[in-house]
Parts: C-alpha cells; sequence; structure tokens
C-alpha cells in the first residue's frame, strides 16, 4: 500500500520476554500493514483509534508499540463498571473536603481545590494537569506517561501523548455517549474550577481505545473512530512475533512448538482453529523457563502444558 | 456491532493527508472509516449501434375524394353508420375469418426457471422496538440503582444536623448497569406469538448488557414460578434456585396474561405482585416488557411493576418513564 505515511514503525527490535509475560514496553511489536494504516488515518483524522479484537492479539500493547516508535509519553486507564465518563477528565477528592471540614487547623476551600485532574486531562494540556494536581493536594493517580526507569534513557521526546482507554465495553453504555465531546473536539470544561482544558494543536494525543465486543457501543461513537479488528495472525506472523520475542529460543524450536500446540487441539474444542499471540507466547515462555532442554523434553512439556496454555475453553480437554 | 454512519469529513481530511496511491491503500483506508469502497467501474465500450428500425407505417389515409376515385377497390363507399336507420330486418350472420391474434409481449418471454430445491427462509419479521432505539430503551429499563454517585450533601447536613456520626459516606443513587441482568422469557401459550420477538429481544440485551452479564431462563408461573434454561421438563422452583444477587435487574418478558385463551392456564395478576414483592424483598428490581397497549395492563400491576410497552412507538424516554416508577417504588433505600 502507498501513501503518505504519518507513522512508519522501523523494523522492530528483538526483545527477550522469557520473564515478563505482558510485555508493556511496546518493543518486539510486528506491526501489519492494516495496522501501520489504521494509525496513520487516526492520526490524519485526529479521531481515536478503536481496535478490537480476541482476547490476546495484541490491542493493548499497541498503544505501547505506536509510543514507542513515536518517542510519546504513554498514558494508561483500564475502564471498569464503575468508571464514569468524568472519571477520566476530573475527580472531586470528597474525602479530603470533609476531612478539611471537620480539621479546625484547615480551611475549606473553593470546590477547585479538590478537582483532581484525570488521565485525559493529562493528555491534552500536561502543564495545567500538573498544576492543577498541586494545587489539589497531590492526591490521585499521577498520569505521568514517563516510568522511572524511562527517565534516564529513552525519554520520551514529544510533548503528545499516546492514551489507553482498556476495555472500554465494560463500562456502563452512558460512558462512551458522554466522552463524545471531549473525544470529537479535544476539549472540554473542568466545572468546579470553570476552566477549559484544551488539547494544544501540536501535541494532541492520540487516543487508543481497545474494546472486548462484550457489549456494543454506540452508533456515534463509533462514527468518531477508526475502527481497527486485529484478526487472529496467522502461522507465519505469529513465528515471526516469537522471533522478536525470544530471539534466544532456535527458529527450529519456535517452529516445533506451534506445531504441538496445534497439534493438540481437542477434536471436540469449540473455538478457534489457532492460538492467538499471546498462548503462543506463553508457551514458548513456559519451555524456556521450565528447563526443556532437549527437544524430547519440550515435546512432552508441551503436551501437557498445551490444554493449559492454550485450549483452555474446552470441557474434554485431552490431557 | 452497532449500525455505524460514517463521516465524510473524516474520509476526505484521510485522503487528503495520506494521499493513497494505490487501490488496496484506498480501499483499506475508506474500510478503516466505516465506508464500503467500492472499485472504479472499468471503462465501458461504446454501446453497439441501434439494430435498423422497421419502417414506419404509412400515415392513415385522409379519406380523399379524388383517391377514391383512382383506386377502384375503394370505388364502393365504405358503409357510413347512419343514426336514422329504421330498417329493423334481420341480417344474415357470416362467420368472419379467424384472424391470428397478437402475441403480448409477456407470451414471448422466456419460460418461468423451475422452483428451487431448497425452500426460502421466509422474510424476517419485523422487530417490535424500532432496532435503532432499542439501545437507548435497554440501557435506561435495565439501569439498577447504586449508591456510587456524588456526595449526598442533604444527607450530610441532616447527619450534621442532628448531631450523628457518620457510618458511611452518603452517596446519592445513580443509575448503574453493572451488576448484571437476569432475562425472564415467559414460557405461557399466550406469549407463543411473540416468540420470535422474545428471541430478539434477549439477543438485544445479551448485546446491550454484556453476554457475560446476561442470564436467561424461561419461566412459568401458571402454578407456582418454575424456571430453567434448558429442557422444561428440568425446570425448578424460581426462588429455590434462580434468584440473582441484589442489585441484579430482572426484566420479564411476558405478556401478564392479557392474550391467554379462555381456560388456560395462566399467572394472575395476583401471582404476579407476589412474585415482584418477593424480588423486591429479595433487592431483585423487576421490569416487565409487555407486547400490548398500556389500557390493556392489568390496574394492579400498572402502579408496582415497571412496565414498558414493547411496541414501535416505545422511546428511551417512555422507558424512563417506567423506571422513575422504579426509583419511587425504592426510594431513596436502594437497590
Amino acid at each position: 500500500m502507498k501513501y503518505t505515511k504519518l507513522f512508519n514503525p522501523g523494523k522492530p527490535s528483538a526483545v527477550d520476554a522469557t520473564l515478563v509475560a505482558d510485555q508493556s514496553d511496546g518493543h518486539g511489536y510486528v506491526f501489519s500493514d492494516r495496522i501501520v494504516l489504521a494509525v496513520n488515518t487516526a492520526m490524519a483524522t485526529g479521531r481515536p483509534l478503536l481496535v478490537r479484537g480476541d482476547s490476546g492479539t495484541g490491542k493493548s500493547s499497541l498503544a505501547a508499540a505506536i509510543a514507542t516508535q513515536l518517542r510519546r509519553r504513554k498514558l494508561e486507564r483500564v475502564i471498569s463498571s464503575r468508571t464514569e465518563a468524568r472519571d477520566l477528565l476530573w475527580e472531586i477528592d470528597h474525602l479530603r473536603r470533609l476531612q478539611d471540614a471537620h480539621d479546625s487547623q484547615s480551611k475549606v476551600g473553593p470546590p477547585g481545590d479538590y478537582a483532581v485532574p484525570g488521565i485525559l486531562w493529562w493528555a491534552f494540556h500536561r502543564e495545567s494537569a500538573e498544576k492543577q494536581y498541586q494545587r489539589a493536594g497531590g492526591t490521585g493517580p499521577r498520569y505521568e506517561g514517563v516510568a522511572p526507569q524511562e527517565k534516564k534513557k529513552s525519554a520520551p521526546q514529544s510533548e503528545a501523548a499516546v492514551v489507553l482507554l482498556d476495555e472500554i465495553d465494560k463500562a456502563d453504555p452512558d460512558l462512551p455517549n458522554n466522552l463524545l465531546v471531549p473525544l470529537g473536539s479535544l476539549k472540554f470544561l473542568v466545572e468546579p474550577t470553570q476552566e477549559w482544558v484544551v488539547a494544544k494543536p501540536d501535541a494532541a494525543p492520540l487516543l487508543v481505545i481497545t474494546s472486548n465486543d462484550e457489549r456494543e457501543l454506540p452508533a456515534a461513537f463509533l462514527r468518531r473512530c477508526v475502527e481497527l479488528v486485529i484478526e487472529a495472525p496467522s502461522n507465519e506472523q505469529l513465528l515471526l512475533i516469537a522471533e522478536r520475542r525470544f530471539p534466544k529460543i532456535k527458529a527450529a524450536r519456535r517452529k516445533r512448538v506451534l506445531d504441538l500446540i496445534l497439534g493438540s487441539k481437542p477434536a471436540d474444542w469449540q473455538g478457534r482453529d489457532r492460538p492467538v499471540p499471546a498462548e503462543y507466547l506463553d508457551a514458548l515462555r513456559a519451555v524456556a523457563n521450565l528447563d526443556a532442554e532437549s527437544d524430547a523434553d519440550a515435546d512432552e512439556l508441551l503436551t501437557s502444558l498445551a490444554p493449559l496454555l492454550v485450549w483452555k475453553a474446552s470441557q474434554n480437554v485431552r490431557t | 456491532m452497532n449500525e455505524r454512519l460514517p463521516d465524510f469529513g473524516d474520509l476526505i481530511r484521510a485522503f487528503a493527508v495520506l494521499r493513497p496511491r494505490d487501490e488496496e491503500a484506498r480501499r483499506e483506508l475508506a474500510s478503516l472509516l466505516g465506508f464500503d469502497y467500492a472499485r472504479p467501474r472499468p471503462e465501458v465500450a461504446p454501446a453497439p449501434a441501434p439494430l435498423p428500425l422497421p419502417p414506419p407505417p404509412p400515415p392513415p389515409e385522409t379519406p380523399n375524394p379524388q383517391s377514391s376515385i383512382l383506386h377502384p377497390q375503394s370505388a364502393t363507399p365504405p358503409p357510413q353508420h347512419n343514426p336514422f336507420n329504421t330498417d329493423l330486418r334481420p341480417s344474415v350472420l357470416r362467420p368472419l375469418a379467424p384472424k391470428p391474434e397478437p402475441v403480448p409481449e409477456w407470451g414471448t418471454a422466456a419460460p418461468l426457471a423451475p422452483p428451487p430445491a431448497t425452500r426460502a427462509e421466509p422474510p424476517a419479521t419485523e422487530p417490535l422496538l424500532v432496532p435503532r432505539w432499542t439501545r437507548g430503551i435497554l440501557s435506561a429499563a435495565l439501569s439498577g440503582r447504586s449508591a456510587e454517585g456524588e456526595i449526598d450533601i442533604e444527607a450530610v447536613v441532616r447527619t450534621i444536623g442532628n448531631a450523628r456520626p457518620f457510618r458511611s459516606v452518603p452517596r446519592r443513587f445513580v443509575p448503574r448497569f453493572g451488576r448484571g441482568v437476569q432475562v425472564l422469557v415467559d414460557a405461557s401459550e399466550s406469549m407463543a406469538p411473540f416468540a420470535g420477538d422474545q428471541e430478539w429481544l434477549t439477543e438485544r440485551i445479551r448485546v446491550v448488557a454484556g453476554r457475560d452479564r446476561t442470564r436467561v431462563l424461561g419461566i412459568d408461573g401458571s402454578e407456582t414460578f418454575i424456571a430453567g434454561e434448558g429442557s422444561r421438563f428440568e425446570w425448578t422452583d424460581y426462588f429455590e434456585r434462580f434468584v440473582p444477587l441484589p442489585g441484579v435487574v430482572a426484566i420479564l418478558l411476558t405478556d401478564l396474561g392479557i392474550g391467554r385463551m379462555p381456560l388456560a392456564p395462566w399467572t394472575t395478576p395476583g401471582q404476579w405482585l407476589s412474585f415482584a414483592a418477593a424480588l423486591r424483598k429479595r433487592g431483585v428490581p423487576l421490569v416487565a416488557v409487555v407486547p400490548y397497549g398500556r389500557e390493556r395492563w392489568p390496574a394492579a400491576l400498572r402502579r408496582v411493576i415497571p412496565i414498558v410497552q414493547w411496541d414501535a412507538g416505545t422511546t428511551a424516554r417512555s422507558a424512563r418513564r417506567a423506571l422513575e416508577t422504579r426509583l419511587r417504588q425504592y426510594g431513596r433505600s436502594g437497590p
């Protein structure tokens, strides 16, 4: 596909994923052409990237990989059924306010003194979020987007952020609709302070929103998103991902593990016909960490582990 | 996923910035924004020259006294209708020579194709709710109540004013969707005409509330309330086995016995009242969705059970009104 690329990831660097199950540093991600085009489209239109697909296909790690490639800070919040749209903008620290009211030494301030900036405030305008964070007493989560160990070596160069709102389908149905204005116009009003938070034009965040399709999202929300469905990768793609994540394991062993997983699928298993990347990588990690030195050891180990790691949904797994 | 209305502005912006230069890039980019990208049609070959038309029929001859003189067959003038002909003598009837009837256009068409070996599926029935509004209606009707809203200032003032200690932070009740939904599909005979609608709405509830948060049970209240998921022969007592946790919303797809046949077993309004009361006691809000008009709802149930009319005229607003019934019913104490 030929087009002008705003986002053009280079060849992913190989990492050793032997110890950490879910890589959140964004290294080693294998971008398909369609994913690259989707990221470019989201950047060109200024729309959030809505990523759908089976669990374990790399939806959440995509945000970290984009941030790493663009050298942007990455902010992340996992949505739950209790999350409200306003929590992503700001929250009121009621307990601190109540405490101030009862404490004879302190004085109850205006409501703005208790407004704690949320993740989108930090993403849209970092300076004002930092200022408000200090004003609110330094409580609540601080979405800086830079891990302490990253500050020394590969600190993000761009002020713009990549924001991951993970599993939006877990939220109440009203949440996506209540985010239409902040996500569409990249600004919102902080009611306690009566101030607008507006994203800087040269540092507009890229929002990555994931969904497991457990609930339907409203049409008005979908219209404002670039929608990417990550399909289960082919065997060749799985091997490529394994090569990036487990460079120390020999290619023949990686192929053998995949063949064993595919061959161990129970006949009556109702579901996918191949593992998702996370399951395959778990199997490789098990082989690497459980001292399967010879191929025969690895074969025996995988035959036992496949029902535990991959074909888990079956009621009659072959053990 | 939901029906999506793509945005042309986004498409134009994306094409202007990314400048896709091949067919695949254009197609993929359009599909990411919700468009079905149609390939440009190939050059259309020039249409072949039209077949020569038959010569136009000669114009109808105008009566010309001179021409009749020239053509002997027309020497005898045609009989003219004489409105004043009073000759009533019977004339001899002669059969006309058989003339071939012109074949109509449809008679020259190709014969009909033989019927297909497999029978076609009947067209899908129109759902009782407007599909585009269903999500809003269900969101309003299925929300439970949870003390997770803003700080309830009135409660704070009341507690402080009475010099009582706070045992918990008083919060306002807000509609919540997270605790799950139990769909109770009324299996009585009178609901048989609505079986397809029950199936459709159940699937919509699963999609809106989340499959992992939705449990679907058949229920029969003609004698005692029995329910179950599989064969009806295996259903057991609802209150022994299937009462959900407090806060889970129970939605009942029923006609409340309105469409019952005479002498058929049915669940009386009194039984539904006791059913709703038992659920309320256990902290489970109940909503009934009824495919008949408001005027036919049993009067005894109207003020006790929130009822949503299952009809194309139902909107999220009317469903919210049903919810308000529930809020009044539970007051400030939830659930």
